[in-house]
């Protein structure tokens, strides 16, 4: 017989106590790895949310502006030595260190053209890449807008497949509207529109009508990338870039210092406004996780401390018979720390499977998207440590006070 | 051998000062066999417990083995008890959550005996107290008589030089009584230094030493008790 088989047989003996002791731990365990795993999935969901918010970077051709400013008063920069990306450059973007964050890339080439003898923007673009960058582009009924998924080699790296998204049976010829301009027009999905620039005119078939979206999108006539280059004469030239990156807090900024490094031609912007948002959101679920398991924690030592204290007083006449046999007051401190180890060790295992159960439990109220079952065995490993340091801790004194019993006192009950 | 040597023990109670053992003097050698008797209060079982290294006098020395054991510090005090002390208990203080026979190893767990080891010792204190069929029973499935017993085996596993014993038969019946009294005389025969505290006549009689207590004082001692 070992120490540790008299602390075993104390927690078998008042198995009440102790399911009640490793129910409290355990429930605040829950709650922590809960909370730890619902804040970092709904951080990803939120996360992921935001990247499909549409681009977090924007790049445009380089040009070189004056700033002019007298009294206060800026006077609109000049520019001069406006340059222009190529098509071919666009690649070089992929290469880039943090490639692996980048998730949509949308090149377009912006013009005006003349529709029924008024002028509109035109945006020249790859129109399901678009449509993936847009999420919440809704199309008028009518629309005949189907996207197709299909497995081609990597223009990076051909030995590498890459799935790639178009519309189904999209044509060169076909467009698509915004809401106002369609309604300006009186044009519907299946209509024809004539389209001019400069003497280059032609006729092209209205595949679909955006819904109102409230943004610039509603004023603008959408076409395929080639078209749009043919017809303004601008023969793989784009105008801008528009760059989505999947971040988890990941560097946008270092991503756009990349892509200019990248991009001799190209000046690259990170929209910090979606980034600090993102950022700031992150940081206040973990503020709140943290708090809340701060409190949890509390409670749980002051549970533990007064449970093991209730057993220390239970115990005087035994912890007198120990000390009257020989025991030492650290072999006493030993048996109220191993029960307390033992506890928090179940209690932090059954808190750990029970949160990981329950934030999986609970993602559907949190989030659409069901959460997977995430089993992380950091958190496994840190909620068995952090619940026996935690039990020990709050023992310290119980332990202190069982060691310091007076064995004579102790016998004087006996 | 152990010696009381102008021992004292005084306790403060509001503003009285209660003299529970005072100035008290004697030698026992080693292999005697002590009973200490007295009425309530007379300060029996205070002895005991200064004998047992428990509770420090006020006032003077005890020697065993020529240790002066309350010159230890706490922890040596503790293992003092482990190697030279057994008890018995007036009542019968089982780990009731302990069988017979973890109960008789209990000792040994601040030990460095492997769990073989202790487990043939204690079977083999079991046995010398007649209860090595019981080894598997928890203190609450045992007559008094046996517990008793139990305790006996429990006290006696470190091969302590020296066994004390509170009222080790108060709670007993006349027949287990008999029967543990009798285990502690072969014991004493055997060589084992018995001390009990007691305060039945006959028990005190059958004793080869014998000291009476009275308001902590010394009032008779006889046959083998050395000043």
């Amino acid at each position: 017989m070992k120490l540790k088989e008299i602390a075993f047989n104390n927690l078998k003996r008042r198995k009440s106590k102790m399911v009640f002791l490793i129910l409290s731990i355990m429930i605040g365990v829950a709650t922590i790895i809960t909370i730890l795993n619902t804040t970092e999935q709904a951080q990803m969901d939120i996360e992921t949310k935001l990247d499909e918010f549409g681009a977090n970077i924007m790049i445009v051709p380089k040009s070189n502006t004056l700033s002019m400013s007298y009294g206060g008063i800026s006077i609109p920069g000049a520019q001069y030595d406006v340059r222009e990306i190529s098509e071919s450059e666009l690649k070089n973007i992929w290469t880039i260190n943090d490639n692996q964050n980048l998730s949509i890339v949308s090149a377009k080439l912006l013009g005006a053209v003349d529709i029924e003898s008024e002028s509109a923007m035109m945006i020249g673009a790859n129109l399901a890449t678009e449509i993936r960058l847009k999420k919440w582009w809704q199309f008028q009924e009518g629309s005949e807008i189907e996207m197709v998924r299909s497995e081609e080699p990597s223009p990076i790296d051909p030995t590498r497949m890459m799935t790639v998204t178009a519309i189904k049976d999209f044509k060169p010829t076909d467009i698509i509207l915004g809401s106002r301009v369609a309604a300006k027009f009186n044009k519907n999905p299946g209509s024809t529109v004539n389209l001019k620039y400069n003497n280059t005119k032609g006729n092209y078939y209205v595949r679909g009508v955006l819904e109102e979206t409230g943004s610039q999108d509603d004023s603008v006539i959408f076409m395929d990338l080639a078209t749009a280059q043919g017809m303004l004469n601008k023969d793989a030239k784009i105008t801008l870039v528009e760059v989505a990156a999947l971040c988890a807090g990941c560097p946008v900024e270092e991503m756009a210092r990349q892509i200019n490094a990248a991009l001799p031609n190209g000046q690259a912007t990170p929209i910090k406004q979606v980034v600090a948002s993102k950022m700031q959101t992150i940081g206040q679920l973990k503020n709140f996780g943290l708090l809340l398991g701060a409190i949890i924690l509390v409670i749980g030592s002051f549970i533990v401390f007064t449970t093991m204290m209730g057993s220390v007083n239970e115990r005087t006449r035994e912890i007198g018979i120990f000390r009257a046999i020989g025991f030492r007051r650290s072999h006493i401190m030993k048996i109220i720390f191993l029960e307390a180890a033992v506890v928090c060790l179940v209690a932090g295992l059954s808190g750990f499977i029970l949160g990981t159960l329950a934030s999986f439990g609970l993602s559907g109220w949190i989030s659409e998207s069901r959460f997977t079952l995430m089993v992380n065995p950091l958190y496994a490993g840190a909620s068995m440590v952090f619940a026996v340091i935690l039990g020990i801790l709050a023992s310290i004194y119980p332990a202190k006070k069982a060691a310091d019993i007076d064995p004579t006192e102790a016998l004087r009950h006996i | 051998m152990i010696k009381f040597d102008s021992v004292c023990k005084y306790y403060v109670s509001g503003s009285e000062t209660v003299k529970a053992v005072d100035n008290i003097s004697f030698c026992l050698e080693e292999g005697g066999y002590l009973a200490i008797s007295g009425p309530s209060g007379s300060g029996k079982s205070t002895v005991l417990s200064m004998l047992g290294v428990l509770n420090r006098p006020t006032r003077g020395k005890v020697f065993i083995d020529d240790i002066d054991v309350y010159n230890l510090v706490s922890e040596q005090r503790a293992d003092f008890r482990s190697d030279y002390i057994g008890f018995v208990f007036q009542a019968f203080q089982m780990i009731p959550y302990l069988t017979a026979l973890e109960n008789v190893m209990l000792p040994l767990a601040i030990t460095e005996a492997k769990n073989k080891e202790q487990t043939e010792r204690a079977l083999e204190m079991l046995e010398k107290v007649g209860l090595s069929h019981k080894a598997d029973k928890l203190p609450n499935q045992l007559s008094g008589g046996e517990i008793q017993r139990v305790a006996i085996a429990r006290a006696l596993i470190n091969q302590p030089p020296v066994l004390l014993a509170d009222e080790p038969t108060g709670n007993l019946d006349s027949k287990n009584a008999d029967s543990v009294m009798q285990l502690l005389k072969e014991l004493n025969q055997s060589g084992q230094t018995v001390i009990i505290v007691t305060h039945e006549k006959n028990i005190a009689a059958n004793a080869r030493a014998h000291i009476e207590l009275f308001d902590g004082k010394i009032v008779e001692s006889r046959k083998g008790v050395l000043k």
